[in-house]
């Protein structure tokens, strides 16, 4: 086990016990795509009356999202707006009528893994750990004969996501049903816990469960370490291909990797019968009075979020930050609705970030040490500034997870992790050359 | 209101490049005030000569290749002070400033900071050294006390004067107790690394004992600038290579050749940074070798 960054432990975080719910706003503006590549299309129109569960967006081939409606009311329009990811796509505009009605979804009598997949597909959860892909394409019927091991994070290396955590410890019983569901479906025999050193209280809660309701339950509790990124399930699957994962043991099969929200989500679908609208969203930073974690329905807000949580008078944000300090992306402003695919934002101020002038590599390879892939970044970077795609692709560009570390301790400043994403990109969309 | 837009990851480490060689500049310039302090204003001499040479070349070089005047960072300090450091204090000025002309140059020839395959100041002292070992005059105020030890004289050497630095040498390097003191607060700041310090330390009583016996390990140790290379050159980040193990090798096989070259009174107190180069020399083909045990690295066709 090598590589990765020690990230200090945020220290507001023992305050951040409970989980809260944002007020609804007046206007909900509904992206109806989380990540780019999959095709939807809206099947209401605008003056139509909408309940809270109703279907907004259906995919239109065999990949793509469902989308429900977050609140009761009135469709007003649909614009076409982007998405803190920056897709360009249609966003359903919902008047919040406030009568709070619902639509869920049939009770289940058969709680087999063909009907739990049915509903898995239908719920419209999100992955957050995957980029926010739609959960149910990574299962299939195949999977349904074979046996495959289930991991679940229940808590995060980045000090600014504590979302996780703080849901295991308030909705144990939740989280470990929704990781039951799962694993039916995988048909595998146990379930395996990923807890950060540090998440002591999590552990705690977990097991004392586990132990009093449901002790005839198989599971394991393993420990990653607190270093970023090794909750990161690229790492955690790679790591698993490359045989020299510090989880897994077995040697063969396929890994399929959750987290305390995705099973949280699931077990609402499947026992409450709720379509997935939500998302628990860690809120943060020094000038922000009420931080904690948040219940934040899709389609909502930054600048709702932002006047919900507060800002001290003399505020100055100066960075927006959607998802993992190391590795969301930034906004460019607030008027974004927030989706599904993150676990934090951050409102970070001036002092909070560190930034630097690029000066010349040094050569001393503190990047070499802190990459958790074991790949050589200073010499991809100069291949990268060089153009030189096909001889990054022998240096094994194509295996970098994009966690950041690199950048992350350069003293000389240099953009190891950006250079390297967006020669990723630009071998992908023009092959080798 | 606009917000700032940048790319993850959006957390840097406090240490910047520039702060590790302020780090260093502060080190050396303590072990330098040393010198100062046994050797008066001569010391001052060679400090100004060697360090305004240095920064002044910078200042030309980087005035010429960027639009705006300036240096770019504090390594021409860190290149000055060291090379302050290692010289002789009998040395004459002008040959500071030759040696201080030659470390700037064989960084700029291989293409600026980070690309230069010798450090810079065991260069040009080791060209220096050379240079004047034809020189009849004392350049150490009195025997030093490698040479002492060599000729058999060991016996008028106590430790103690050893470790507080009162036997003749260069100016900074006398001082090991100092030296040392140094090291570990650059190790805690993670500026220069352990495993360097402690392969070359290794590499270094093994031969020594097998060559001269035990008795001289801590004598030879403490002369001939022997711990002062290790701690401030040795650790370069350019020079040395960038894994684990090959850091560890580079480090162990100097031990070695200093060893060796300084038992074998090879240039006498020129030995150790003639040594240095040498292992300057490996540290890029180590590199080359250990690279495939990296992932992705294919053999080239």
């Amino acid at each position: 086990m090598f590589g990765g960054v020690y990230l200090p432990k945020n220290k507001d975080n023992s305050n951040w016990n409970d989980i809260v719910e944002i007020r609804d706003p007046e206007m909900f503006v509904v992206p109806t795509m989380h990540s780019s590549g999959y095709k939807t299309e809206i099947t209401v129109k605008v003056g139509d009356e909408v309940k809270r569960g109703s279907l907004l967006a259906k995919p239109t081939e065999s990949k793509g999202y469902f989308v429900y409606c977050p609140t009761s009311g009135r469709v007003v329009s649909i614009i076409d707006k982007f998405t803190p990811d920056g897709i360009n796509c249609k966003h359903v505009v919902i008047k919040n009528d406030k009568k709070n009605t619902e639509r869920k979804f049939p009770e289940m009598v058969d709680k087999s893994p063909r009907e739990l997949l049915k509903r898995l597909a239908i719920s419209g959860i999100v992955d957050a750990h995957y980029g926010g892909s739609p959960t149910y394409l990574r299962y299939s019927l195949n999977s349904i004969e074979k046996k495959y091991t289930l991991y679940v994070v229940l808590s995060n290396t980045d000090p600014y996501i504590t979302s996780n955590e703080v849901l295991t410890i308030k909705h144990t019983a939740e989280v470990v049903q929704g990781a039951q569901y799962f694993a039916s479906i995988l048909s595998s025999r146990n379930i395996v816990f990923l807890l950060t050193g540090r998440a002591v209280e999590a552990k705690k809660a977990l097991k004392k469960y586990i132990k009093k309701n449901q002790p005839q339950l198989k599971y394991e509790i393993r420990e990653i370490p607190n270093t970023y990124p090794y909750d990161d399930v690229n790492l955690i699957m790679a790591k698993f291909k490359n045989k020299k994962n510090p989880f897994v043991e077995e040697k063969t099969g396929k890994v399929f990797v959750e987290d305390a929200i995705t099973c949280y989500s699931f077990y609402n679908a499947v026992e409450n019968n709720l379509p997935n609208d939500y998302r628990v969203i860690t809120v943060s930073g020094q000038d922000i009075i009420r931080k904690g974690n948040y219940f934040v329905k899709n389609g909502t807000s930054i600048d709702y979020i932002l006047e919900m949580v507060g800002k001290k008078e003399d505020a100055n944000i100066h960075q927006i930050v959607y998802g993992g300090i190391m590795s969301g992306v930034c906004l460019y402003s607030t008027d974004i609705s927030c989706g599904m695919e993150s676990h934090a934002l951050v409102f970070a101020s001036a002092k909070e970030s560190v930034t630097g002038k690029e000066m010349d590599c040094i050569n001393c390879g503190k990047c070499v040490s802190a990459c958790p892939m074991n790949l050589l970044p200073n010499k991809l970077d100069e291949l990268c500034i060089a153009q030189k795609q096909y001889d990054a692709t022998r240096y094994g560009i194509q295996d970098c997870i994009n966690c950041g570390c690199c950048s992350f301790v350069c003293p000389s400043r240099r953009y190891l992790a950006q250079r390297i994403a967006s020669t990723q990109d630009k071998i992908k969309k023009g092959g080798n050359k | 209101m606009s917000y700032l837009v940048s790319p993850a990851p959006h957390r840097l480490t406090r240490t910047s490049a520039n702060d590790m060689f302020m780090y260093v500049s502060i080190a050396a310039l303590s072990c330098l005030s040393y010198g100062f302090f046994a050797y008066g204003i001569k010391a001052l001499i060679v400090l100004l000569t060697c360090t305004l040479t240095c920064v002044i070349l910078e200042f030309g070089i980087q005035s010429i290749k960027n639009a705006k005047p300036g240096i770019s960072d504090y390594s021409c300090f860190v290149t000055g002070l060291i090379l302050a450091c290692v010289m002789p204090i009998n040395m004459p000025w002008y040959v500071g400033m030759i040696a201080a002309v030659i470390a700037v140059f064989s960084k700029y020839l291989f293409g600026g900071l980070g690309n230069n395959i010798f450090n810079p100041s065991a260069l040009a002292r080791s060209i220096v050294g050379v240079m004047v070992s034809g020189f009849s005059f004392d350049l150490y105020n009195g025997e030093t006390a490698l040479n002492s030890i060599l000729s058999g004289n060991s016996a008028n050497i106590a430790l103690n004067e050893l470790m507080l630095g009162k036997t003749p040498g260069a100016i900074g390097t006398t001082c090991i107790a100092f030296i040392l003191l140094f090291a570990v607060i650059l190790i805690v700041f993670k500026v220069i690394r352990w495993e360097n310090v402690l392969c070359a330390a290794v590499g270094f009583v093994i031969i020594i004992w097998t060559q001269m016996g035990y008795e001289s390990i801590i004598p030879m140790l403490c002369s001939g600038s022997f711990i002062f290379v290790t701690v401030f050159m040795l650790s370069d980040p350019t020079t040395s290579p960038y894994g684990f193990t090959t850091r560890c090798i580079y480090a162990f096989s100097f031990g070695i050749i200093a060893a060796l070259m300084m038992s074998h009174n090879v240039f006498g107190e020129t030995a150790v940074f003639l040594a240095l180069l040498v292992a300057n020399f490996i540290a890029p083909a180590l590199d080359k070798v250990f690279s495939v045990f990296h992932r992705g690295v294919r053999k080239h066709d």
